[in-house]
C-alpha cells in the first residue's frame, strides 16, 4: 500500500512537467482553424520566409553530412588524446547560446571580421544568405558529428579489422562498410540537425540580420508576423511543429531498425530451442 | 637485446613484447606451414597478441616476419599499417559486413587489394568461383549473413580471408559462436580445412574441449607469456602450469600426433 502512495505521488510530481511540456503545443494546434492556417501560409512574405528556409536547410545539412561524414569518421575511429579533444569541441556549439554563437560568428566573418580581412572580403559575409547557411551549419553540425560519431563507433571493431585485414583503407571502408552499416543511425542523425537548422533563431538574426527575402527564415518571420498578423504567426508554428514531430517520427524509427526483426525473432527462435 | 636475423624461410617469426597499459606481452614465436593453437584462460592476452601480429595495436620492441616479409620491426622503425600486411583474419564473431551477399565479401576483399596485386575481373571471378566450392558456399552466394547459420558464417569469414592468397592466417575464437548442437560438425570441418592450408595458421581458444578436434601443435599463453609448448598429448603427460594441469584432467581426448 504504501509503495503503491510513493508511486502515486512520484507521478504527480512528474506529471506537473509533462504537462507544462505537452500544453503549450497543445494550445498551439488548437489555436487556429485550418482556413487561417492556409491564409497565413499563401501569405507572400510567408513564401519567401519557407522558400528560403527550404534552400538554406537544404544546402546546411549537404555541407554538415558531406563534412562532417569524414570528419565523425576520423573522430570516432582514432583513439588518441587529440581526437578526445575534437570531440569535446565539437560539442560546444550545443551549449553555447545561439547570440553568442551570433556575435562570435560577426567577428570572424563580419566586415571587420578575422576571416574577411585576411581574404580581403571588403563587405564581409553578414548579413546575406550564406551568412544564414553558416549560422545553421554553426548551431545544427554538431547534432549530426555526435549522431554520426556514435554510430561509427558502435559498429563492431571485428567487421572493421576484418575488412582493413583484406586491404580496405580508411577512406574504402568508411565508403562500403562503416556507412552502409551506420547507415539508418546516419539519417537520424541527420534529420535531427536539420530540424535543428530548420528552427534556428539566435544566431542567424545576429550574424545575417532578418531582411525579408534575403535573411528572413521560417523562425525569423514568425517572430516579425507576431507583431503585426498573430494568424500568420501561428500557421507557421503549426507547420514548424508538425515537421518537428516528423522529424521525431523518423528518427525514432531509424534508431529502433525495423529491419533486423527478422534477425531479432531468430535468436528468440534460438533461445526457444535451448530452453 | 638481440640483433635481428633476417629470415628467408617460408613462415611466421614473433619476437616481441608489448606494453598494453599495465599489461605486458612478451611472446617468441615460430609458426611453419600449419596450425599453431594458442589457448590460455581469459585476461590471458590472446586477443591482444593476435591484435599486435594483425597490426592493431603496436609493438614495443621486437619484430614480426612472415615469409620473409618484415611486417614490424622495432629496431627499424617498420610498423605496416594493417591493410599493407596481408594477413588473413578471422574476427570473435567473424565480423563479417550485414549488407553484403557472401559473394560479395569475396569480391570486397579481391578488389581492396592495392591495384598492383589486384586480379583481373575474370581472374577474379575464377578465383571467387574456387574459394566458394572450397568451403561449400556456392549455393549460398546471394545470401546475406544473417541468412547463414553459424557454420556457415565460420566459413564465409574463413573464404573472406584467404580469398586473396593471404600470407598467413589469424583466427580469433572461431568456435565460440557456434552452438552446442553444430560445435562438433563444424569444429571437425574446420579442423581438417585447415590441414589442407599451406600457410602459417595461429588459431586462438579459451576453451580446452576445442583442442581435441586440432592434431596440431598447442602453445599455452597464460599472463601475456608462452609457458608450455607441444602437442595435445605432451601437454597432458606433463602440465606445466595449474591451468594445463586442469583441462588436462577434465579432458581424455586421443593423443594426436602433429602433422608433419
Amino acid at each position: 500500500m504504501k509503495v503503491r502512495w510513493a508511486w502515486l505521488l512520484l507521478s504527480a510530481v512528474g506529471g506537473l512537467l509533462f504537462g507544462f511540456l505537452l500544453l503549450p503545443l497543445v494550445a498551439l494546434l488548437f489555436s487556429a482553424t485550418g482556413a487561417e492556417l492556409w491564409q497565413g501560409l499563401t501569405d507572400s512574405r510567408v513564401q519567401a520566409a519557407l522558400r528560403l528556409s527550404a534552400i538554406t536547410t537544404t544546402v546546411s545539412l549537404v555541407v554538415i553530412v558531406v563534412l562532417g561524414t569524414p570528419l565523425a569518421w576520423v573522430v570516432a575511429a582514432s583513439e588518441r588524446a587529440p581526437a578526445r579533444w575534437i570531440e569535446a569541441v565539437l560539442k560546444l556549439p550545443i551549449v553555447v547560446p545561439p547570440a553568442v554563437a551570433g556575435v562570435a560568428l560577426l567577428l570572424a566573418f563580419g566586415r571587420q571580421g578575422y576571416v574577411s580581412r585576411l581574404l580581403r572580403l571588403d563587405s564581409g559575409l553578414a548579413f546575406t544568405s550564406v551568412a544564414v547557411v553558416m549560422a545553421e551549419v554553426f548551431v545544427a553540425a554538431p547534432f549530426y558529428l555526435q549522431g554520426a560519431i556514435a554510430a561509427f563507433r558502435s559498429i563492431d571493431e571485428g567487421i572493421l579489422l576484418a575488412a582493413r585485414s583484406v586491404g580496405a583503407g580508411p577512406f574504402r571502408n568508411l565508403i562500403r562498410i562503416a556507412v552502409p552499416i551506420a547507415g539508418p543511425s546516419l539519417l537520424a542523425a541527420a534529420a535531427t540537425s536539420w530540424a535543428r537548422a530548420l528552427g534556428e533563431f539566435g544566431a542567424t538574426l545576429m550574424f545575417a540580420g532578418n531582411m525579408a527575402g534575403r535573411t528572413q527564415t521560417v523562425p525569423l518571420a514568425i517572430y516579425s508576423a507576431l507583431e503585426v498578423d498573430v494568424h500568420t504567426a501561428v500557421a507557421l508554428g503549426v507547420l514548424l511543429l508538425g515537421i518537428a514531430i516528423g522529424v521525431l517520427l523518423v528518427s525514432h524509427f531509424l534508431a529502433w531498425p525495423g529491419r533486423h526483426a527478422s534477425n531479432r525473432r531468430g535468436q528468440r527462435l534460438s533461445r526457444g530451442r535451448k530452453v | 637485446m638481440t640483433l635481428p636475423e633476417p629470415r628467408r624461410l617460408p613462415g611466421l617469426s614473433a619476437r616481441f613484447s608489448a606494453q598494453l597499459g599495465a599489461f605486458k606481452l612478451d611472446v617468441s614465436l615460430e609458426v611453419g606451414a600449419e596450425t599453431l593453437v594458442l589457448i590460455g584462460p581469459n585476461g590471458s592476452g590472446k586477443t591482444s597478441l593476435l591484435k599486435l601480429l594483425l597490426g592493431a595495436l603496436p609493438l614495443t620492441q621486437g619484430h614480426l616476419i612472415v615469409s620473409g616479409r618484415i611486417l614490424a620491426d622495432t629496431d627499424k622503425r617498420i610498423a605496416l599499417p594493417i591493410e599493407e600486411r596481408r594477413l588473413g583474419y578471422v574476427p570473435q564473431d567473424y565480423g563479417l559486413f550485414p549488407h553484403l551477399s557472401v559473394e560479395r565479401h569475396l569480391e570486397f576483399a579481391l578488389t581492396s587489394l592495392p591495384r598492383r596485386s589486384r586480379p583481373s575481373p575474370p581472374a577474379q571471378t575464377h578465383q571467387i568461383q574456387t574459394m566458394l566450392e572450397s568451403l561449400q558456399l556456392a549455393s549460398l552466394r546471394g545470401r546475406l549473413p544473417q541468412e547463414l547459420s553459424g557454420g556457415e558464417r565460420q566459413r564465409l569469414a574463413l573464404a573472406r580471408a584467404l580469398v586473396a592468397q593471404p600470407s598467413a592466417l589469424l583466427l580469433d575464437e572461431p568456435l565460440a559462436a557456434l552452438d552446442a548442437i553444430h560445435r562438433r560438425e563444424v569444429s571437425a570441418f574446420l579442423a581438417s580445412y585447415l590441414q589442407t592450408l599451406t600457410i602459417p595458421t595461429l588459431l586462438i581458444t579459451h576453451d580446452p574441449r576445442d583442442l581435441a578436434y586440432f592434431s596440431a601443435r598447442v602453445a599455452v599463453l597464460e599472463a601475456g607469456r608462452i609457458v608450455q609448448e607441444g602437442t595435445w598429448s605432451e601437454l597432458c603427460e606433463a602440465p606445466g602450469s595449474p591451468f594445463v594441469a586442469q583441462f588436462a584432467e577434465a579432458e581424455h581426448p586421443r593423443a594426436n600426433e602433429p602433422r608433419r
